[in-house]
């Protein structure tokens, strides 16, 4: 009895602190109708903007949460972002000065934002810069969250400004497009924000529209959402200055496994250009899929796509190219030949397409992808056909005596009909992706079974020599404009044995995706060419979630999370010379295992964590830069202090309409450094 | 491009212009691909290019409603629904399972439902709801909901064209409230005769003619002539589950689930005929269920304001779940995973409610941050856990079950504390394990009685999980087990579950290495994919004691960002091993769960894809 009382007591309480927070806000804030009056038909406390009973409050460059009792609240966004500048959520973290203030102003939901160039540039910059500044303000309007759009911003916390003014000022020829991206383009850039009244002014300085562009993106990251003032707030003073440490910072997509729609890989350009990344490799075709609808060639998505509606035209590619290069990102669309190479192609210009499913195990898939194997690159696949009489076989090979995967097919060593078409090809593909100075040639995983049973010598120099020819149909493809970074994908032929044999270190870069601890990547660099990374074991963002054929060897694995993508350093003990001609890197979304429906988990936020890595670098152990010496965070390993930065971005990118995976049980979002 | 196509592929033709981004481009001369049903896989070929086998085939497409359509299949998707004994069905029947190689046109809008012979009025309202849903799920996924090809542009569209559907469901029980005990079975009949199939759903119990809808959903396909359904013409179906508890975990506690994301995943589950939802809400992180007499729980407790359940939204769930034939299991872990939502005790002049909360370092006193656990050594803790009770009681329907919790209890962190020590030696138990496990007895002891009491009955068994307390040596000096039903959380191999069965408990399993979800992601623990899922065998049957199973969604790394490419389709596998527990291995399972994944996709739920598009198109290439 007694203790029902003291309930009822303790519910009075929490009933009267609700009325107490009715008439003091912001415990409880009312809604607040467009108009202005509260919302009194429900009388109720309406939580969809209650800042809750917490406050935040920067201990030593942390924010630590804590009950609230009378005072200033402080949300946890406006905490992190004003507590100390090496915890701003800035993604990919700036490699330069970073000077932030720590005062804020209100954003109003009209904020009139304003493009002014500070020196006459080319028509196509402009453009360009005008396209950029929209998508600013399109992000700064996401920032206030869907369900908060009838919260009034209380204006009387702290200055609100009406203007945001953007001024570029570009150093670099105004009478040439600078919207070009190469790999000689200078991406970095320098912002300054500052305040004056109602204005917000934005300078920036670059050398390039990329650089700007980045600047812009940025910008558009020192806004949050404060749910105490129920406003978007910016920063109303900050300088960076910032630069790529890597020119090639890439996603892979493969479409051909499955069909990813357009509009996906737009979506995906564009949470790309949210973390700065500035190349999208499609890995367009394969042997399961032809889902380019070639304008010379219609016939190839014809036989090749999955279904009529599951194709790309050439308009497609082309929009998608110019989506992408609006956003700082470059297009590389990769048809990979000789192997790879089945569905579209006319039956008489692909080697053993011919096969049938296996009824039994297959018991000895190609081990390319496992990388639990230590012992380095095994190319070789291995004889079969034994295996097959073992099995008691039926009539002809079974896909898994001839490939790594079904189907099976790879173009003829040389077949004059199907160089004439790659160069048809080509040329279409190259028209529509706007020429860039980097192309790729596939090239990977020729099966020796598939062309005969050939070894050795007579595989490589049949190999060797369709990578040549292929090579020659993509400059004659280029109308005098040809690539000058054309990637394959590492192979026995770029093995060092081989690789000055049959390519060029002016012109090749070598795309190195075997396991990290295989002596891989080096010798490429040591050999004199140029390499991107892709590690299979790091950043093969498909892996550990299973193998879609029954039987065969394990698939790629474990699940590389972002922890692993972002540790991930493999350049670290590089001599400085292999060093510098080590262009970056690539994570790569093989789709056996996805489509539309998981693209978007699958990538995010594990690209983002690339991205941080490709464009900051961060050294492993005690950052210069970074938290000054006293400071408890300062022994922390990077790793740990990307935690609560990459969190936030993370759900930037929610409101920016990305699927990304949550990271850690959302406790410790709101409790930075108790989950350690 | 020449514009004009050949005559007979006019329609052809009008669909890519549709559908096509580059409408210059014409697909007259696009192959056109047939399937055919060989041995139970659907083999696509090249449809012979003879004109007038052409125009034979346009017919056969294109004909009019009265003709039943027959193979070659036009599309993998009608090949599918055919072949084979279950065809596209998922789970498949347990019973027999005649499905013919016919299917009829028909428009979803103009399906006629018979209710007069379901039992109570209830039943009707349970039963009309459903048909309703029928007809709009089918219609939304007739409208592209995210299939792939073959899609139906103006699908639904039909009106006039196809055949008469109307769909006579039967039962003999009023509805009872759903339970472990509940017969599911059905009959399904569809039979055609001219211009009007019949369709005869016959249970039991209205839950079982739930199902029973459900399989007829399977029973059809897109598209005939503008975009008509397709029904099998043929087809005699008997159908019940092996288990009775077919169930999916989701935890709203390490992340929140918002309510329309639980609803959404429900809608799932009664596609795949789960019929469990076990909802783990709380937890040491959160305490989002908003309860109308305790609410400092959810105050303290809950990540923010809006990430909380209010009562009307439980209740909104619990109608949600019953109208699919779904119970919500609520589970209330306790006494560790007990954190936030409980801090306030203090300040309230109840004394410490729980103990090392939020303390750190996390390591010692807990096996994941934030630690807390409750304070067994509080009296007035179990003063809270009443009206906690009273609350759920009054929420949920009388009679069903709740889950106490009960595991990874942490003795360190009663170790830690003066209170707990001081009482524990009052009662003159040592600081051995077995101290502890007394203690922790003890609590759950006094929880199910306050339980018991809210309720006004105590023949209501509560679930735990297996723990310490459920070892073979102990859990009989603990748990009594006309009381206790243990969910065993352990690995593949071991004994525990089979020591259980012999102790005559009673059992949902929920198999560690096969069936959490969230493995993969964390520490040295590997992805189980939907293989795996589906080739987990349960350690008994339903006589032995064992009820079923469960997958568990842990919610470390999931929200509602990316909860359905975790859950499906693998939760579907499971579906299948627990409706049908199958001899056949996942090889013969793959092409109905290609089928099923495609459905869920047209449904809006992002299912992860199996396998290359490549295999679901040539079925047994694969393997």
């Amino acid at each position: 009895m007694s203790r029902q009382r003291l309930l009822w007591r303790l519910l009075g309480a929490a009933l009267a602190l609700t009325v107490v927070g009715l008439a003091a806000p912001p415990l409880f804030r009312l809604l607040v109708s467009p108009h202005g009056t509260a919302n009194s038909v429900t009388g109720r406390r309406v939580y969809s903007s209650d800042p809750g009973p917490w406050t935040w409050r920067c201990e030593s460059g942390r924010c630590v949460r804590a009950l609230w009792q009378g005072g200033p609240q402080v949300s946890l966004d406006t905490c992190q972002w004003t507590c100390a500048a090496w915890e701003a959520p800035l993604w990919p973290r700036p490699t330069g000065a970073l000077r932030l203030a720590n005062s804020s102003a209100a954003l109003p939901a009209d904020l009139d934002v304003r493009l002014r160039l500070s020196n006459p540039q080319h028509e196509d910059t402009r453009d360009l810069l005008a396209a950029a500044t929209e998508r600013l303000a399109r992000h700064l309007q996401l920032v206030r969250p869907a369900w908060a759009d009838r919260v009034a911003c209380d204006s009387a916390r702290g200055a609100t400004v009406a203007r945001l003014t953007v001024l570029v000022r570009l150093d670099a020829d105004g009478s040439r497009p600078t919207g070009h991206l190469t790999l000689d383009t200078d991406e970095g850039y320098r912002l300054q924000v500052r305040r004056e009244s109602q204005d917000l002014q934005a300078e920036i300085d670059a050398r390039s529209f990329f650089g700007a562009r980045h600047a812009l993106e940025t910008l558009s990251q020192l806004a949050w959402w404060d749910p105490v003032s129920g406003c978007v707030r910016m920063l109303d003073s900050a300088i960076v200055k910032d630069a790529p440490k890597f020119r090639h910072r890439g996603l892979m997509v493969d479409t051909a496994r499955n069909f990813i729609p357009l509009e996906a890989l737009q979506r995906t350009v564009d949470a790309m250009a949210s973390n700065k990344l500035n190349t999208l490799h499609w890995h367009l075709t394969d042997s399961t899929s032809f889902p380019y609808l070639s304008r010379a060639l219609p016939t190839m998505a014809r036989y090749g796509a999955y279904s009529p509606e599951q194709v790309y035209s050439m308009d497609d590619v082309s929009r998608l190219a110019e989506f992408a290069r609006e956003r700082g990102v470059r297009l590389v669309v990769e048809l990979d030949v000789p192997a790879h190479a089945a569905a579209g192609w006319p039956t008489e210009q692909v080697s053993c397409s011919e096969q049938r499913g296996s009824a039994a195990n297959a018991p000895l898939v190609q081990q390319h992808r496992q990388n639990e194997n230590e012992n380095g690159p095994q190319y070789r696949l291995e004889d079969r056909r034994e295996r097959r009489a073992q099995h008691g076989g039926e009539e002809g090979p079974a896909w898994w005596e001839l490939c790594g995967q079904p189907p099976c097919g790879q173009l003829p060593p040389a077949d004059e009909a199907a160089f004439g078409t790659l160069r048809t090809l080509y040329q279409e593909l190259r028209q529509a992706s706007g020429a860039s100075d980097v192309a790729h040639l596939g090239g990977d995983e020729v099966s020796a079974e598939c062309w005969g049973g050939v070894r050795g010598e007579r595989l490589w120099s049949l190999w060797g020599g369709f990578m040549r020819r292929a090579h020659r149909e993509l400059v004659a493809a280029s109308q005098g404009n040809p690539p000058t970074a054309v990637l394959v994908w590492s192979s026995e032929l770029t093995a060092p044995h081989n690789l000055r044999r049959y390519f060029d270190p002016s012109t090749h870069v070598v795309q190195v995706w075997g396991g990290s601890k295989w002596n891989e990547t080096l010798p490429v660099l040591l050999a004199g060419f140029r390499a991107v990374v892709s590690h299979v074991d790091a950043w093969y963002l498909d892996c550990g979630w299973g193998d879609f054929r029954s039987g065969g060897a394990g698939p790629c694995g474990p699940v590389a999370t972002w922890q692993t993508v972002y540790s991930h350093r493999p350049w670290a003990a590089f001599p400085s010379g292999a060093r510098s001609r080590l262009l970056g890197g690539e994570a790569c979304l093989w789709s056996e295992k996805v489509d539309d429906q998981t693209l978007d988990v699958r990538l995010w936020p594990r690209a983002a964590a690339l991205a941080e890595r490709l464009w900051s670098d961060p050294p492993a152990g005690v950052h210069p830069d970074l938290p000054p010496p006293g400071s408890p965070q300062r022994d922390e390993p990077t790793l740990r202090r990307a935690y609560q930065r990459l969190s936030h971005h993370r759900e930037r990118l929610v409101a920016r309409g990305v699927r990304a995976e949550a990271m850690w049980p959302r406790y410790c979002h709101l409790n930075p450094g108790a989950c350690f | 491009m020449a514009p004009a196509p050949p005559a007979p592929q006019l329609l052809m033709l009008t669909l890519l212009l549709i559908w096509l981004p580059s409408p210059q481009v014409v697909w007259a001369n696009s192959p056109r691909w047939q399937w055919t049903c060989d041995s139970g896989l659907c083999v696509r070929s090249e449809a012979p290019s003879d004109p007038r086998l052409d125009a034979e085939l346009e017919e056969t497409v294109v004909q009019r409603s009265a003709h039943r359509l027959r193979p070659p299949w036009p599309s993998h998707e009608l090949c599918r629904l055919t072949c084979g004994p279950y065809g596209a069905l998922w789970p498949r029947p347990t019973g027999h399972s005649l499905i013919a190689d016919a299917l009829v046109p028909f428009s979803p809008a103009t399906v006629r439902f018979d209710l007069s012979a379901v039992a109570g009025e209830q039943g009707r309202e349970l039963v009309d709801a459903a048909s309703r849903r029928w007809v709009r799920d089918l219609q939304h996924a007739l409208a592209g909901g995210g299939g792939h090809g073959g899609g139906g542009a103006g699908a639904g569209a039909a009106a006039g064209a196809g055949t008469d559907v109307l769909v006579t469901v039967l039962t003999r029980d009023r509805p009872q409230a759903l339970s472990w005990e509940t017969d599911e079975t059905y009959t399904l009949d569809v039979a055609s005769n001219g211009h009007e199939v019949r369709v005869t759903v016959s249970a039991q119990t209205v839950w079982g003619a739930l199902h029973g809808l459900t399989s007829l959903r399977q029973l059809v396909g897109c598209c005939g002539e503008g975009g008509a359904a397709l029904l099998v013409a043929e087809a005699r179906i008997a159908d019940g589950p092996v288990y009775t508890h077919r169930g999916l975990l989701l935890d709203t506690a390490r992340n929140f689930l918002p309510v329309e994301t639980m609803m959404a995943t429900m809608d799932a589950m009664a596609a795949s005929k789960l019929n469990v939802l076990h909802w783990h809400a709380t937890d040491s992180q959160s305490f989002p269920l908003l309860l109308p007499r305790v609410p400092q729980l959810a105050r303290w407790g809950a990540f923010s304001a809006r990430e909380t359940y209010s009562a009307q939204q439980v209740s909104a769930l619990l109608s949600y779940a019953r109208a699919r034939g779904i119970r919500l299991l609520l589970e209330l872990d306790a006494p560790a995973h007990s954190g936030q939502g409980w801090q306030w005790g203090e300040a309230a002049g109840l004394g410490a409610l729980a103990l090392c909360v939020g303390q750190q370092p996390w390591r010692r006193l807990c096996i994941q941050p934030p630690c807390g656990q409750l304070n067994p050594a509080n009296p007035r803790l179990l003063g809270v856990l009443a009206d906690v009770y009273r609350d759920v009681v009054d929420l949920w329907p009388p009679g069903q079950p709740l889950h106490m919790g009960g595991d990874e209890v942490s003795y360190s962190c009663w170790n830690s504390s003066a209170e707990v020590l001081e009482y524990m030696s009052k009662r003159r138990w040592d600081r051995s394990q077995d101290g502890f496990l007394r203690l922790w007895a003890e609590f759950q002891q006094a929880a199910l009685e306050a339980l018991d009491a809210a309720r006004g009955s105590s023949d209501v068994p509560a679930i735990l999980w297996s723990s310490h307390l459920t070892r073979p040596g102990n859990i009989e000096r603990f748990l009594n087990s006309s009381r206790y039903v243990i969910e065993t959380w352990v690995e593949g191999g071991d004994p525990l579950p089979q020591q259980l069965l012999a102790l005559g408990y009673r059992l949902v399993v929920a198999t560690k290495d096969a069936w959490y979800l969230d493995h993969g992601f964390w520490g040295s623990t590997r992805y189980h994919d939907w293989k795996a899922v589906y080739s987990n065998r349960l350690p008994g049957s339903m006589a032995q004691g064992v009820l079923g199973g469960e997958v568990a969604s842990w919610g470390e790394l999931v929200d509602d960002q990316s909860l359905d490419a975790r859950v499906w389709p693998r939760a579907a596998a499971l579906a299948e091993r627990l409706w049908s527990n199958p001899g056949t291995s996942a090889r013969e399972a793959e092409p109905r769960l290609h089928a099923h994944r495609a459905r869920l996709v047209a449904a809006g739920v992002r299912a992860e894809a199996l396998a290359p598009r490549y295999c679901v198109l040539n079925e047994g290439a694969c393997h």
